[in-house]
């Protein structure tokens, strides 16, 4: 047990104490009487005043009871608390999730989140509670983490400041990542001086507020100067249902003809059944005859399977671009995923061109419903790109096979051969046999692919850092990537098509054809379609766009800079349909969706966890928010006790 | 702090008349040194038959009864109880507390010590009033008469109280000073705590009939009611002994309930030792008192 205001406690003691051993000192002025005899008087003296000094201090049952009283008023004063282990930490990292889960309203009709502010203020409250005459307090920061992190509260021992960082925690719909929280509850471990003593490492005591559901527990550990501590919020019999997919293509025979399709997951382990509603623009389009059942989630020999349900809706026209909204009837505690967002671009025929020279391709390409293919050698593009940098924001979409391009910086290339220097990316030597070893077949490009018979017989190797997806894992290194260019997008295939045997199999032509109409879909909406929750939303412009907002769903819009006909805002922590609007060089105003969908497994499988583990540690549990346990309410309960004692003895010596 | 000033104030005309018809009246015959009003066992020629036995040589022939030889021819004497005169001492404590109350303890006491008095007087007893103060006791002795109301009354007003008193030295100095037996009256408000047994036991001891006047005055009885309210420093006027107080409802009935286990010893104590105990208020009527309550008691007929 420790004390969290000895002083005050003390100097409550000194200043009764000191005046009650006074008032058993100090004798009444009496009134002297005259009597006859005073032979039936015994003496009895209760005095509560005095006037004269000075009498012998008697013992007395009830100074001593009245002393013990005010020293346990004054232990309670000193505000006693019973620690747990790791308790007496100088410094104290408060970490509160804020992520997509913590929506859940699985606390008594409360969100999560509320339940993690109300204990992380009740420890604030032990932590920091003890006010002015507070001894040994520790400094207390305040971290919010979801997909990233951000210090609300630096460390500091201001119970006010902190009690408003963590009210002012508002609810995100992204992913859970602890590693960033972490890592920002290290910065704040180094003494804030400049001398190399005050830089020394401060041991600091983590506390995380979270369901426990973290998508890089593996890759983060508690170093050896941290005491990580995780206080579970929610319940681990809690479950969820909601969308995991949901999406609309246009039919490559008539632009005009969409066709929607979603599919439903069940974390709980029981079989739930969920009606689908279609929107488009806000007018209903469909709903699922009946309710469709979704099978329970299976757990064998360790391993989980959710239970999916895939929903395709009949097909519908619209011409235009669309806001598809998909939504669950009926929701449940986790209402993240009971909403799914998809924008649909404008039925419109893209323009290709083809760079190279591959008969296969441009026989695919000649096939498919272009709006026009430009054929060009290489020596052709890379003198038209020289000459001018934007010649392939032209096109929406460059093919090119053999060689690489001069500069693939901007616009959007679907590039088959050796890979291009692009940031990221590194080339590997010794190109070499290979085969398809697995593949994102939930990709759009990779949809109805069967990659079961690819045979490379040169590819090139290459190694890619983050923001590269690999689309197609090899043997050896990924054959095929997707990822983000300085000025645009592009989809490496690391061999070309008559260097393997995928020309002639039926997924070649899915996936060149879901390819273009991909990065023809970026070329239209002019952003991505849709992004998760904690990304940024980043916007392509024609050139001349000057006044670029974003309106994030329900709220205002706000403006954004364009630079290098680029606009980013972002991160976008809440799912939802962001509508950008941008007026063009001629002055007509225009307008795209960008969706954010939390569809992350993970984060939305919201049964909170058992148990943590980092890095491979346990993370010890704690069941309650402040870790310590108040004394002071039984300190006070034994001075009543005490008080009725006393005044049981009191009356019993003035009524005898 | 006595209101008592002329003589008929200790004793007026009315109470006088109907003390007249009363007279002392012991439980046991009493030994005096002289012919007397009260019966002796001492048989002799008193007028009180007391028995008979048979003649013998040298016996007085006047009390032969010649009933009794002309029926059975045989001579027998009559036998009487020689009266003898009978000591009465009014004992009056004259230590400082007999001088609380209102009317104050002593002025009762010497009311009634003059009344006995009187009693005893006008019935040719012997009577000596004492005044038990220190540990000595002051007595006006050898009082007879009718003629010596005046002078027992002079010398009751000119008593004045204060003082620690001894009880068992006065008492036993009281006891001591008579040649013969009598009965003692002892009229105090007997407030202390040492000295009873001793007093009582010497009075025992010398074959006195005791009859022992409780005199209390309301101010003893009730102090709550009697300006013993507050914070009080309460000194005893004898001893100078001091007691702290905090006057309470709950004290008053502790002092109440000490007081009353106090006068219960006394009455214990005088059972034990023969004497007779009589509580009286002074604020009792003094005639009733003495026609009603000395009769009933046993000293007075």
């Amino acid at each position: 047990m420790s004390l969290l205001t000895p002083m005050m406690g003390g100097i409550l003691l000194a200043a009764t104490l000191v005046p009650l051993v006074a008032l058993y000192i100090l004798r009444l002025r009496r009134t002297r009487k005259v009597i006859g005899s005073v032979i039936g008087w015994k003496r009895r003296t209760e005095d509560l005043r005095a006037n004269a000094p000075f009498q012998r201090l008697r013992p007395s049952w009830l100074l001593a009871l009245q002393a013990l009283l005010l020293a346990l008023l004054a232990l309670a004063a000193a505000q006693p608390v019973i620690r747990g282990l790791g308790e007496g930490a100088s410094r104290v990292a408060l970490l509160i999730d804020c992520s997509a889960s913590m929506r859940t309203l699985d606390c008594e009709g409360r969100s999560r989140l509320e339940e993690a502010r109300e204990r992380a203020l009740a420890r604030a409250e032990v932590l920091l509670g003890a006010g002015l005459f507070a001894f040994d307090t520790p400094e207390v920061m305040v971290v919010a983490f979801a997909g990233t992190a951000d210090v609300r509260a630096p460390l500091g021992r201001s119970a006010a400041r902190i009690a408003q960082a963590i009210e002012s925690i508002t609810q995100t719909d992204e992913s859970t990542q602890l590693g960033p929280a972490l890592e920002l509850a290290r910065a704040h471990q180094a003494g804030g001086g400049d001398d190399s003593a005050s830089q020394a490492i401060v041991p600091i005591r983590i506390e995380i507020f979270s369901d426990g559901k973290f998508g890089d527990a593996s890759e983060v550990a508690p170093r050896a100067s941290e005491t990580v501590e995780w206080v579970r919020i929610g319940s681990v019999e809690t479950g969820n249902a909601g969308f995991s997919a949901a999406g609309v293509e246009r039919s490559a025979e008539d632009p005009a003809r969409v066709e929607a399709f979603a599919a439903l997951r069940n974390f709980g382990t029981t079989v739930i059944e969920r009606a689908v509603s279609l929107r488009a623009d806000g007018k209903g389009i469909a709903r699922t005859p009946d309710s469709v059942e979704v099978p329970a989630m299976v757990r064998d020999k360790g391993q989980t399977q959710t239970g999916e349900r895939r929903i395709t809706f009949a097909p519908f026209t619209a011409g235009g671009q669309r806001l598809v909204e998909l939504t669950t009837d009926p929701g449940d505690a986790f209402t993240t995923d009971d909403r799914a967002w998809v924008a649909l671009r404008a039925a419109r025929a893209p323009t290709v061109a083809l760079v190279g020279d591959d008969a296969s391709l441009d026989a695919l390409l000649s096939a498919l419903p272009l709006g026009s293919l430009t054929r060009l050698d290489h020596a052709a593009a890379d003198a038209a790109i020289a000459k001018d940098a934007a010649w392939t924001e032209r096109f929406d979409v460059v093919v090119s096979v053999g060689a690489p391009p001069r500069e693939m910086s901007r616009g959007r290339w679907l590039h088959f051969g050796p890979p291009p220097a692009l940031p990221g990316l590194h080339p590997l030597p010794d190109p070499g046999r290979d085969y398809a070893r697995t593949a994102r077949l939930d990709h759009p490009t990779l949809r109805q692919c069967n990659l079961n018979e690819l045979v490379v017989r040169k590819a090139h190797a290459l190694a890619a850092e983050r923001g590269w997806t690999p689309l197609i894992e090899g043997g050896r290194a990924p054959l095929a990537l997707a990822g983000r260019t300085p000025g645009g997008f592009a989809i490496l295939v690391a061999f070309e098509p008559g260097d393997s045997n995928w020309p002639f199999q039926r997924s070649f032509v899915n996936f060149t054809a879901q390819a273009v109409d991909m990065l023809a879909g970026l070329a239209e909406v002019a952003s991505e379609e849709s992004v998760a929750p904690g990304d940024m939303i980043r916007v392509r412009l024609p050139d001349g766009v000057s006044v670029v907002t974003v309106t994030p769903p329900g709220e205002r819009a706000v403006p954004l800079t364009v630079r290098s006909s680029e606009a980013a805002w972002g991160p976008a922590r809440r799912v939802g349909a962001y509508r950008v609007e941008w007026t063009g060089r001629d002055g007509v105003g225009q307008s795209r969706w960008v969706t954010v969908n939390q569809l992350d497994p993970l984060e939305c499988d919201v049964a909170a966890a058992e148990a943590v583990s980092l890095g491979g540690a346990a993370v010890r549990a704690s069941a309650g928010g402040s870790g310590a346990l108040d004394a002071w309410p039984w300190a006070l309960g034994l001075a009543l006790a005490l008080l009725v004692l006393e005044w049981w003895i009191y009356h019993r010596q003035v009524s005898r | 702090m006595t209101a008592l000033g002329r003589i008929d104030q200790l004793l007026d005309a009315p109470l006088v008349a109907a003390l007249d018809r009363l007279d002392i009246t012991s439980r046991r015959p009493l030994q005096g040194t002289r012919k007397g009003e009260r019966r002796s066992r001492r048989r002799g020629q008193g007028m009180e038959f007391a028995d008979f036995r048979p003649y013998a040589p040298g016996d007085d022939l006047r009390f032969v009864d010649w009933n009794i030889y002309g029926r059975i021819e045989r001579l027998f004497l009559r036998i009487f109880l020689e009266e003898e005169d009978l000591s009465l001492v009014v004992a009056v404590d004259e230590s400082a507390s007999m001088g609380f109350g209102t009317p104050s303890k002593f002025d009762v006491a010497r009311r009634i010590a003059m009344a006995l008095g009187y009693v005893g007087l006008v019935n040719q007893h012997r009577v000596t009033l004492a005044g038990l103060r220190g540990d000595r006791a002051e007595r006006l002795e050898g009082l007879r008469g009718r003629r010596k109301a005046s002078e027992a009354a002079n010398w009751l007003l000119g008593r004045e109280p204060g003082g620690a008193l001894d009880f068992a030295a006065a008492v036993r100095d009281m006891a001591s000073s008579r040649q013969g037996r009598g009965i003692a009256v002892i009229a105090s408000d007997f407030l202390c705590d040492q000295g009873l047994d001793a007093g009582l036991q010497a009075l025992r001891v010398r074959g006195w009939d005791t009859f022992v006047l409780q005199v209390l005055a309301p101010e003893d009885l009730s102090p709550g009611a009697h300006g013993i309210v507050g914070d009080l420093r309460l000194v005893d006027s004898e001893l100078s002994t001091e007691v702290e107080v905090t006057v309470s409802e709950a004290l008053l009935r502790d002092h109440r309930r000490r007081l009353e286990a106090h006068n219960a010893n006394l009455r214990d104590l005088c059972t034990r030792l023969g004497a007779r105990h009589l509580a009286i208020d002074t604020t009792a009527d003094l005639p009733r008192l003495m026609m009603e309550s000395l009769r009933r008691g046993g000293l007075l007929r």
